[in-house]
């Protein structure tokens, strides 16, 4: 695997050991494809059956073997297929070495039912079975030998979430889901909070925050969260349009030119961001209402007039413009009904003006 | 036209085949990424014979798979607004074909969504009042806001919000009686069986009557009553009866399993995919414009062709 591979290409080799490798190189999520090559490549057949003198002797190194069987197991549970990933959890302490202690080599065992890493696997096998109780014992053995273990807070975290979900879903009256929900969300959003105190740095877990806000339609709480992920990642196109999109969503003047402020970087990181572009035009916008609405004396009390915003509706006006024009150059080619259909939603929008 | 006392007639639902497999479709696009669906029902009114007023949900568009923002869901909604008068207008008119003295016009009706993350209690059958599953408050609070900031015509309160129901989702993709292997060659010989269900993929919700319901309004569960499917176009033409299951798990087992558009192994036919406006904005600058014309959200031309083909007989 060099360079200059990519994903298809491995495919079409169907090189299973080069294509494991990749997808766990690159964080990638694709759990049938795991399956499928690692069940090949480790003679396991997908409803878990293996021999266990072949997979002892299988011509791959010690340690390929335990990743690929940590991986293949991972991605079992991804897709539901239980009796695989206690398969992999068997033949792990198998290649690892045998319940005797001995192994291919003769060393000593690497895996046994005490590692760290065999355990967690044990867990999440544990939840996908909703055993959330055998799950969070392991979790708060693991803590208690480490306290620093970010995985099993990360997976407490996300049991709790689940006991949230199953409330909620089996709620028998409104009122009922509202209140028992409620409870079971705050005991999740506490723990989640707990881990951001404990690792403050830790982007996914702002991004996890933010989109568990994003779900309660607490927009405020995203925002915040948002924002520590931009101090994590300033060049990021994609995040500042996640960021001025909740700020147009909470609404208010200073909020619309936060929104267009972020918008406008997402599109200087990136001009391909056609998503960006899009929003920018709905909080230009929406920017525009709310300095109409401002003519009625209303924003006197804070300060806010509408003299003092004319630079600032100027602006926008040119930006919507300006998105126009771009937006006509990018669907130029893509099909005469759309274009059409985009003709006439910027022509709406620059008659608006 | 309307009648003063007609307007405490509750409104009566039809879902098409079609727009349950749009929806339907949609959720399973995004299952690994257990993120929740959302998107617009499109429908028109249609007038029954007792008068009731009767709304047809037709299509459906899907829009994103995240926690809607607004800016998103303005722009996205601007563009349907836009396509809908192209297909009035314009263009082919196969979902205006009315006489009569019903509003044949296709318009935005109602808001569809999925939730993130399936519960393991709702996957079991159990449609009772009892155990019911709630639509995610961002999808309650667009339904209330759109429904709000609707024009004041005769369509007034027929806003209704759609929630893709878990157990019948996994009906389908994992039908109880038969024993579902894992692989995909299921034999494709259903013996003939008596269509006996009004099947439906997603239960609908309107506005809450009482007073005291502030955000989430959108709580009032339409009773199965007040539902059909009907699979009727608009001329009345009688076709047998197609069964929505069968459409719906035919569909279900040809999305792809991988996310790379290049990549479908082994699979006898090709996979169905289906687009919505977050997908077709992502990706620009990778493939461009002809990109943009291939993910037609607005349209999802495979999905209404494959469901057409049932239509038509060809499935049987």
């Amino acid at each position: 695997m060099g360079p200059e591979d990519s994903l298809e290409n491995l495919l079409q080799t169907n090189n299973h050991l080069s294509i494991l490798r990749y997808i766990r190189a690159h964080k990638l999520r694709e759990p049938h494809l795991v399956v499928r090559h690692g069940t090949l490549l480790l003679n396991i057949s997908p409803s878990g059956e293996f021999s266990r003198r072949k997979l002892v002797s299988s011509s791959l190194g010690d340690a390929e073997k335990l990743s690929a069987l940590e991986q293949l197991c991972m991605s079992s549970l991804d897709v539901g297929n239980l009796p695989l990933a206690e398969s992999c959890l068997d033949a792990l302490l198998l290649a690892g070495g045998n319940a005797n202690g001995a192994t291919t080599t003769g060393a000593t065992p690497l895996i046994t039912k005490e590692s760290t890493r065999y355990r967690k696997l044990l867990a999440l096998c544990l939840e996908s079975t909703s055993d959330y109780d055998g799950a969070l014992k392991i979790y708060d053995a693991l803590l208690k030998e480490n306290p620093a273990n970010s995985h099993a807070a990360r997976r407490k975290y996300c049991i709790l979430a689940a006991r949230a979900n199953d409330i909620a879903a089996s709620s028998s009256s409104i009122s009922q889901w509202e209140e028992s929900s409620s409870g079971a969300q705050l005991q999740a959003y506490s723990a989640l909070n707990d881990y951001l105190q404990h690792h403050p740095g830790e982007v996914t877990a702002w991004n996890e925050m933010a989109e568990f806000c994003l779900s309660r339609s607490d927009y405020k709480g995203a925002a915040y969260c948002y924002e520590e992920v931009i101090l994590a990642c300033p060049l990021d196109s994609d995040v500042h349009t996640k960021l001025g999109e909740v700020y147009a969503t909470i609404g208010g003047i200073d909020n619309l030119k936060l929104a267009r402020k972020h918008l406008a970087q997402a599109l200087n990181l990136n001009g391909g961001n056609l998503r960006g572009v899009w929003s920018l035009v709905a909080v230009a916008e929406s920017y525009l209402e709310e300095v109409e609405k401002l003519a009625g004396g209303k924003g006197g009390s804070r300060g806010i007039s509408k003299e003092l915003e004319e630079e600032s509706v100027a602006v926008a006006k040119e930006l919507i413009l300006h998105c126009g024009e771009k937006l006509m150059g990018f669907y130029k080619g893509s099909g005469r009904r759309l274009e059409k259909v985009v003709e006439q939603v910027l022509k709406d929008c620059s008659e608006a003006l | 036209m309307t009648n003063p006392h007609k307007q405490h007639h509750p409104t009566t639902y039809a879902l098409t085949t079609l727009s349950q497999t749009k929806m339907a479709l949609h959720a399973s696009r995004h299952g690994t990424a257990s993120a929740p669906v959302h998107g617009v029902l499109l429908g028109f009114r249609r007038p029954s014979p007792d008068g009731d007023r009767r709304l047809v949900l037709a299509d459906a568009v899907p829009i994103c798979h995240e926690a809607p923002t607004k800016p998103l869901v303005e722009a996205a909604l601007r563009l349907v607004e836009g396509y809908l008068d192209n297909v009035r207008r314009g263009g082919k008119n196969d979902k205006t074909e009315e006489d009569g003295d019903g509003d044949g016009d296709v318009k935005i009706v109602g808001w569809y969504t999925a939730n993130a993350h399936v519960p393991s209690a709702a996957t079991t059958e159990s449609d009772t009042a009892e155990k019911r599953e709630m639509p995610n408050i961002p999808a309650m609070k667009i339904a209330s806001s759109m429904s709000e900031s609707r024009p004041r015509d005769h369509l007034e309160g027929d806003f209704v919000l759609a929630l893709v129901s878990t157990p019948a989702w996994t009906s389908i993709v994992n039908p109880p009686n038969n024993t579902h292997d894992d692989d995909d060659d299921d034999d494709d010989n259903h013996p003939a069986e008596e269509i006996i269900d009004d099947f439906r993929i997603c239960h609908l919700f309107e506005r809450s009557k009482s007073a005291a319901a502030a955000a989430a309004s959108f709580t009032h569960p339409v009773p199965s009553s007040r539902i059909s499917t009907s699979n009727d176009p608009p001329d009345g033409n009688s076709r047998h009866r197609v069964d929505v299951r069968r459409v719906l798990s035919e569909a279900l087992a040809r999305v792809p399993l991988t996310s790379l558009e290049a990549y479908h192994p082994e699979e006898k036919t090709p996979p169905l995919r289906i687009y919505d406006y977050v997908d077709h904005v992502s990706n620009f600058g990778v493939d461009g414009a002809e990109g943009l014309g291939r993910r037609d959200w607005l349209e999802n031309r495979a999905v209404a062709s494959f469901v057409d083909d049932f239509d038509v007989g060809k499935m049987g």
